[in-house]
């Protein structure tokens, strides 16, 4: 008897957590100003950038050099990826490809184990999460889970 | 990277099994995460679906069945070897991976793509995890515990068949966030 309660019980909660899941993943949310820890390490290395620059964006500054990168003149997309990642080759074939269609939109796949400081910072919780950066480093855009091509293209967009 | 893939395609369709894929020089990634997985083994990704809806309907049976019951020991036996195979072997040697193959596949014709076996694969260690503290439990007659490894179990086997969602790949970082010493 126990065991037909556990089944049925553990059947219900999934299915509505995999409906719930289904729903929420690789859906692009608004990073701006959430996140905004001005004076973070990142700082000191952002001296390409103009303070003028920077003056226009409250968001968050995310400096790419950590991870051997420099930022598109339009937009960059930075992917974390993980060895034990399902969606993350999918993730790197569509964000790879908006980089190659749309001139100055740059992808830079991160390997989250190797970068765990960044992925604490940033709250990274799960592979793939893309934080897509507009022109001057500022994260406009999270997508945790595999994001739609047409979204990101329309964020790329607008982050220009 | 698409070439790869497709190529992988090619000789999956001779041989009918599982291939490893070197990986090209590819510009936009990073160089650390390309090393890491410089060779895969690429799998059908319907095949792990199928053996996660076995998986599903073993658990189901043993727990319908009762924990404290013989045949539900058996089952999870069974399983528990099925996930150890896939863990340690890969998926091409598990079990139902293996009746995947040589009985629904040759009906369904090769897939449209294929995947990384690698987070599957990490998948089946975290089940059999689950199912090593479970029998454990049984044989030392904490049957709650026991109820609860396969409760785990049966639920990222099922998120896994329905809507192909990876439990155990999810926890992966989660782990190494919490293990990896802070820097």
């Amino acid at each position: 008897m126990t065991g037909v309660v556990v089944v049925v019980g553990v059947l219900a909660l999934a299915t509505v957590f995999g409906l719930w899941f289904q729903r929420r993943d690789g859906r692009l949310q608004d990073a701006k100003g959430a996140d905004a820890r001005p004076g973070d390490t990142q700082k000191n290395e952002e001296s390409t950038m103009s303070p003028a620059d920077l003056a226009h964006h409250d968001g968050e500054v995310l400096d790419v050099v950590q991870f051997g990168a420099e930022l598109g003149d339009r937009a960059t997309l930075v992917q974390f990826s993980s060895a034990f990642c399902q969606p993350c080759r999918a993730t790197k074939v569509i964000l790879a490809d908006i980089a190659e269609t749309i001139p100055g939109v740059v992808h830079v796949e991160v390997d989250a184990e190797n970068h765990l400081t960044a992925v604490r910072e940033l709250g990274v919780r799960r592979t793939p999460t893309v934080l897509i950066l507009d022109r001057v480093g500022v994260i406009r855009k999270r997508a945790v889970g595999q994001p739609r091509k047409a979204d990101v293209v329309a964020a790329v967009a607008a982050a220009v | 990277m698409s070439d790869e893939v497709e190529r992988a395609a090619d000789t999956d369709l001779t041989d009918n099994a599982t291939t490893a894929v070197p990986d090209g020089p590819d510009v936009n990634s990073n160089p650390q995460v390309e090393a890491a997985q410089s060779v895969r083994v690429m799998v059908d990704p319907r095949g792990q679906r199928f053996s996660a809806a076995i998986s599903v309907v073993v658990m189901a049976v043993a727990l319908i069945v009762g924990l404290t019951e013989d045949l539900a020991a058996i089952l999870l036996t069974v399983q528990g070897f099925a996930f150890g195979i896939g863990a340690m072997f890969g998926l091409r040697f598990q079990p139902y991976g293996w009746l995947y193959r040589v009985a629904v596949r040759p009906r369904l014709g090769a897939p449209k793509e294929y995947e990384d076996e690698a987070p599957p694969r990490f998948a089946q260690l975290v089940g059999f995890v689950f199912i090593l503290i479970a029998v454990g439990a049984m044989a030392f007659e904490v049957t709650a515990v026991a109820y609860v490894a396969v409760a785990f179990a049966l639920a990222a086997a099922f998120l896994n068949a329905a809507f192909g969602f990876c439990l155990g790949c999810q926890m992966y970082l989660t782990y190494r966030r919490i293990t990896a010493r802070k820097s």
